[in-house]
């Protein structure tokens, strides 16, 4: 299922939900598909995967939840805390930091054209 | 659109959780309002009902293994209060261990219990890919998928003969012990309450244990520890389930050609041609530890209906039960029936039953007294293997 190696992924599995939630109030299986959408179809987080995580984010009070009857169908909503924002722009950053030194570091193994599998 | 199935899976889920009501309450509501979207949305792209289900529930993973990612998040709470349960309490020196050694005087190093088990699989987490096993507990009887599911039973078993450290229970209520002992393993540890209510104990019944000079794997501490309670433990789809003795009798087979006494050499090598020579069994033929595992297996294979294992079996059997010993058998059965757990037969009482046929041991009785048994005819092998040939004979007549 996954499009990108699971163990790359790991790491930085709360550092993206955290991000989709930076787009406002959602419920999980929203997050989910705006996940997929958002990485064009590359990160495909599995639901066993996605709700443990985000239990774990909220005991950690980076998020908050509540939960909504209004539809009908009793949901629980996500949300960013400001613990969360902080956190987020923080991991963020220090994300990006990695990303490009691991770019640059990598480049010259790259250099000859990676062979279409 | 309430599903059985989605309910099925949801009540597994929380049955390992063991949160409060309210908590899980909440996980299942979560994730059925998840589970009811993706089913439409499954099947509005076309996919029949029973595929949408089969899907949906998939991309959860078995419900043990996602009891486990949620169980994460409380765990390093919950050890806290154990280690108050453990470590808080003054209290005597450990007196048993050890239960299975005591049977074979004249095994000169008869090897400790569970090492040898200990050295079987890998002891890996229970692995992603196995993931539709334990829905299936649930919904229906264990059927197919024999080879796995023993694969998941070893495994299991080598978590369980992973040493667990010190034991300090005093008057701990059960459910904390074995929530313990779970987290410890890494197991998933269900007691089976009716079972147990019927036996009088429920889930807050005061366990008192403490080892401290031995270090104890998980299998002795649960021997220890259920076993005067009338409890046992069985190993089924990946789980570890608490029931009562009484109602977790298992049949197994054990191949003990090579433990009759007259023409014992001839018959060890008759055992060992009939296994290579019986089709199909030629990888079996090892030594003459192999034949127990593989009649236990065999045992399985039956139980669990897979007849892909079953035939080369019953041919390699076939095979070695040619000459047997019908009264050396029987004898052993009674040494069985009356030095391992005595009140488990039924010949005292109890709801086990042993019989010979043809030089096979057909043994109906908990898992617990399988492992005795098992630990038996490994020390009898291995005495054998010291004095060859008159060692065996000599052996069994002095013992029954």
């Amino acid at each position: 299922m996954a499009k990108l190696n699971s163990e790359l992924m790991r790491g930085s599995l709360d550092l993206m939900l955290l991000t989709v939630l930076s787009g406002g109030k959602k419920y999980g299986y929203l997050l989910q598909q705006e996940l997929r959408d958002a990485s064009r179809g590359l990160i495909d987080i599995q639901a066993g995967t996605m709700y443990p995580l985000l239990h774990r984010l909220e005991a950690d009070k980076l998020i908050r939840s509540s939960w909504d009857d209004s539809t009908g169908r009793r949901r629980k909503w996500y949300e960013l805390t400001p613990t969360g924002r902080k956190r987020l722009s923080q991991q963020a950053r220090e994300w990006h930091e990695y990303a490009e030194c691991l770019k640059n570091m990598l480049s010259p193994v790259l250099e000859p054209v990676p062979r279409t599998a | 659109m309430p599903e059985r199935e989605f309910e099925l899976y949801l009540s597994l889920l929380s049955r390992f959780l063991r949160l409060k009501p309210a908590q899980h309450d909440e996980i299942a509501d979560e994730l059925r309002d998840h589970l009811e979207q993706r089913l439409e949305e499954l099947a509005a792209r076309g996919l029949s009902r029973d595929e949408a289900i089969r899907m949906a529930l998939e991309e959860f993973g078995d419900a043990a293994e996602l009891a486990n990612h949620f169980k994460n998040v409380t765990r390093l709470r919950k050890r806290k209060l154990i280690m108050r349960y453990t470590y808080g309490t003054a209290a005597a020196l450990a007196t048993a261990v050890l239960i299975a050694t005591g049977f074979w005087p004249q095994s000169p190093h008869s090897p400790l219990p569970s090492q040898g088990v200990a050295q079987e699989g890998s002891g890996g987490a229970l692995a992603g890919d196995e993931s539709d096993e334990l829905f299936p507990v649930v919904a229906e009887a264990t059927g197919g998928a024999v080879v796995r599911a023993d694969n998941a039973k070893a495994q299991v078993e080598a978590k369980l003969a992973k040493p667990m450290g010190k034991v300090d229970f005093n008057e701990t209520p059960m459910k904390d012990v074995l929530e313990f002992i779970s987290d410890a393993t890494e197991l998933d540890i269900l007691f089976e309450k009716a079972q147990a209510n019927d036996a009088g104990i429920s889930v807050d019944q005061p366990v008192t244990l403490i080892v401290r000079r031995t270090t104890l794997t998980a299998k002795a501490t649960l021997d220890l520890i259920l076993e005067p309670m009338q409890l046992c433990y069985t190993i089924r789809d990946g789980l570890v389930m608490v029931g009562t003795i009484a109602a977790n009798n298992e049949i197994e087979v054990y191949n003990v050609r090579d433990l009759v006494p007259e023409n014992g050499g001839a018959a060890m090598a008759g055992a060992q041609g009939g296994m290579g020579g019986g089709g199909g069994g030629g990888f079996f033929a090892v030594d003459s530890l192999v034949p127990v595992i593989v009649a236990a297996q065999l045992a399985q294979g039956f139980g669990g209906g897979g007849a892909g294992a079953a035939a080369p079996m019953a041919s390699g059997m076939g095979g070695a039960a040619m000459g047997a010993h019908p009264h050396a058998a029987s004898s052993l059965a009674a040494l069985i029936a009356t030095t391992i757990d005595p009140e488990s037969w039924s010949d005292a009482g109890g709801h086990g039953s042993i019989m010979e046929y043809n030089g096979m041991l057909v043994v109906k009785n908990s898992q617990p007294v399988h492992a005795k048994v098992k630990k038996l005819l490994e020390m009898m092998r291995e005495s054998i293997r010291e004095n060859p040939p008159v060692g065996p004979a000599a052996a069994i007549n002095g013992g029954s």
